[in-house]
């Protein structure tokens, strides 16, 4: 590229590039036309949806699936004009309880609304359990303890950290104040790292070292044998997402990769070896009950679901700078200190679609504690508030959208009605040009020719996946035609049925995929499975003599072939697991009858009977393999409806 | 991510960080019943790696093999091949195939 802009992810595959066009959300179609072809032979449901987009460009449809017990599958995409039209086939046909989704049959995935609500268990307004952010660095520590005053701090509290000595001396005495004064070893910039004991009276182990092992890394190596002397009781040592900041030495995260003291731990540590640095680590109870790393401060019992908006350095309800949202939810950060920008009190941040980008993929939404109102501030109609030092925390209640797969059978029945829980939708994806975004800002790519090929306002593809699937070469391995009847194709049908419904498939793993995901997948695989049936039946006009008939006779030989036509779908067997199967979508069957008469032993001819109902070929599977056959993308759906 | 491009819509909310996945659209372009198609794509930047996803246009007839066109992907060009032919069996006869009209969707990563 000589010039125009490609942007590449982690994984070295494009995102974003001026040469193509990124897929943007065009619209999401709930209100399909339904119907239910059959019910027997594994049923049919056939959703049609219509939608307008310029005939110019192409829809990339994405569908739903409400059911974990059926098979979905993009059956055909036409257009008219400007009008696209895509239908959508599933397995079976309407469930057996008709509702409004409120109170779906088994096997769906229902929508679920909890809230608004408010809990928090604990303050954080005491100043001694307060540090900022959920970091530790030793700033914070001499905040903590210089000046000799915490006294809520119990004597189980540890502090580890590098030449720490008790804390009731001078913290400025023992820490290190830039890299210098670390010592090197093997090649590497070493520092011992000390375990002490709040109120113990001198640190007497080195439990392990901290090591620059590259320009960017820090590794921590803890010496074997310190279990049993520094963790013991009650008190266990909590990791979580590591930094520092003020310092530039050390930023980033530390990753925790096993149990304490026999692993390895790496820091990221950005390039500079200059200024200040400072690491430390402690385990600390606070009189709140929270722990130090996995609490930052802010309250986490199991019960606990709130969201808070922390103003640093503010108390002012007309705050004006980057605050900091938090959400709480069931004693989990769900969405953790994400930064936002606030203008007058006022967040740039609008909740009324909800927080999407939560760590369970659900949807949450901030509310006023009076009503299940979006507040228009951060100080509207807060639960609580607490300040903490030069700091302020506004609290509201959080109203939750998540989403439920429950078990058992959908149901296959052409009765009642589906519910909008139930419907499948379309989510249709088009290129920035078909798409129109309001908002004023973000970043837009264009190509050579000045049209768009990414616009960050209208909500851009992001996949969880991409993979393909394969089918099994038969629907059913019970279609054998054991009972069905040789004559005039007539069944009976309820054998017929039960041994055409497919119950073949295979078994595709994918990573863990969101609570509400969506497919696109275009059904291309077809196959057909047919019994032939025959039975020759004599009729003698004379008299049968030892077998052999007297006179003129006649040989009707019966034959009937059933047969089913199935393509190929997906079903959503549970959150790591795929299924490819089939669905059936035609049957039928033809007869036919034919005679051979013979008088006193010479022919008399043949005549046939019916041949109605035929399929064009015979047993087999096509379309089963190939490039760009059975393309299955996963998204999640959630952050386009 | 820690490191590295975040964008966020107006609400605040990624809109694409650099863990991230998505296909880009290249092309896409109708094939009609049994015709064939070539497409070249020499504009794309290295490194990039094609993909396809057919669709159908029209559900299956009742009196043909409804057969896919074979694609093929060599570099930077699709070619796309139309199937007509025929079949019999003793049951069904002789019955056409001949692969349908599908949407030839082109992707890159």
């Amino acid at each position: 590229m000589s010039f125009g802009l490609s942007i590449k992810n982690n994984s070295n595959e494009f995102l974003i590039s001026d040469a193509m066009r990124n897929l943007h959300h065009h619209t999401t179609v709930t209100n399909p036309t339904i119907s239910v072809p059959f019910t027997t032979y594994g049923g049919l449901t056939r959703f049609t949806y219509t939608f307008t987009l310029n005939s110019a460009y192409i829809p990339v449809p994405f569908f739903t699936t409400a059911f974990t017990d059926r098979y979905y599958a993009i059956e055909k995409v036409s257009q008219s004009g400007n009008t696209w039209t895509v239908q959508l086939i599933s397995s079976s046909g309407f469930p057996t309880t008709t509702d409004n989704g409120d109170n779906p049959s088994g096997g769906q995935l229902t929508e679920t609304i909890t809230g608004p609500v408010y809990s928090k268990a604990a303050s954080i307004s005491a100043s001694a359990d307060y540090i900022d952010y959920s970091w530790a660095f030793m700033s914070d520590l001499a905040t903590l303890y210089g000046s000799g005053t915490v006294g809520s701090l119990a004597n189980t509290s540890f502090m580890l950290g590098p030449e720490v000595d008790n804390f009731s001396n001078a913290l400025s005495v023992t820490i290190p104040s830039n890299a210098s004064n670390v010592t090197y070893t093997n090649g590497e910039e070493q520092m011992d790292i000390y375990i002490a004991k709040y109120n113990a009276e001198s640190i007497s182990n080195r439990i392990g070292t901290l090591s620059k092992v590259s320009s960017n890394k820090m590794r921590l190596t803890i010496k074997a044998g310190y279990s049993g002397t520094i963790i013991s009781g009650s008190n266990s040592f909590l990791f979580g997402t590591m930094g520092v900041i003020n310092y530039p030495a050390i930023r980033g995260s530390m990753t925790v990769t096993s149990s304490f003291f026999s692993d390895t731990f790496v820091v990221n540590r950005s390039t500079s070896n200059s200024g200040n640095w400072f690491w430390g680590m402690y385990n600390k109870t606070f009189t709140n009950g929270n722990a130090f790393f996995s609490g930052g401060g802010l309250s986490q019992a199991s019960s606990d679901r709130y969201s808070v908006i922390h103003t640093p350095s503010s108390t002012s309800s007309t705050f004006t700078g980057t605050a900091y949202h938090t959400i709480v939810w069931n004693g989990v950060k769900i969405v953790d200190n994400v930064a936002i920008s606030v203008s007058n009190g006022v967040p740039n941040t609008s909740y009324s679609g909800g927080v999407t980008d939560s760590s369970d993929d659900n949807l949450y939404e901030i509310r006023i504690n009076s009503a299940d109102t979006e507040p228009t501030s951060i100080s509207d109609g807060t639960s609580s508030t607490e300040v903490v030092g030069s700091d302020k925390y506004y609290y509201h209640r959080i109203k939750q959208t998540s989403y439920v797969s429950t078990s058992g059978s959908s149901g296959n029945l052409a009765t009642g009605s589906y519910g909008s829980v139930q419907i499948p939708k379309l989510i249709v994806f088009a290129d920035a040009r078909a798409v129109t975004g309001s908002e004023t800002f973000g970043m837009k790519v264009f190509k050579d020719d000045g049209t768009a090929a990414f616009d960050n306002r209208k909500n851009p593809l992001i996949l969880k996946q991409i993979t393909s699937v394969s089918h099994p070469t038969d629907a059913t391995n019970t279609f054998t035609g054991s009972g069905l009847s040789a004559r005039n194709a007539s069944g009976p049908v309820s054998t017929w049925s039960t041994q055409a419904t497919p119950n073949q498939y295979n078994t595709i793993t994918v990573n863990t995929m969101p609570s509400n995901p969506m497919f696109y997948y275009a059904t291309v695989t077809q196959t057909h499975q047919q019994v032939s049936l025959t039975e020759i039946e004599n009729e003698c006009d004379g008299v049968v003599v030892k077998g052999n008939c007297l006179g003129s006779e006649r040989d009707y030989f019966w034959r009937s072939t059933y047969w089913n036509f199935y393509r190929g779908g997906i079903l959503r067997h549970d959150s790591t697991t795929m299924r490819a199967g089939y669905i059936g979508v035609e049957y039928g069957a033809y007869h036919s009858r034919t005679t051979s008469g013979s008088f006193f032993g010479f022919s008399t001819g043949d005549s046939a009977g019916s041949t109605t109902g035929k399929w064009a070929w015979d047993s087999a599977q096509i379309n089963a393999a190939g490039t760009g056959v059975n393309t299955l993308l996963i998204g999640d759906a959630t952050n386009y409806i | 991510m820690s490191v590295g491009l975040q964008l966020r819509n107006a609400s605040s909310q990624p809109v694409f960080t650099l863990d991230d996945t998505t296909l880009l659209q290249v092309d896409f372009f109708p094939v009609l019943e049994g015709q064939s198609v070539t497409k070249s794509f020499s504009f794309l930047p290295a490194g990039a790696t094609i993909s396809t996803a057919i669709v159908f246009v029209n559900q299956p007839p009742l009196d043909e093999q409804f057969v896919l066109p074979t694609v093929s992907v060599s570099g930077t060009t699709v070619t796309v091949t139309g199937i007509n032919s025929s079949g019999s069996t003793t049951v069904s006869g002789t019955y056409t195939i001949q692969s349908g009209t599908v949407y030839v969707l082109v992707f890159a990563k």
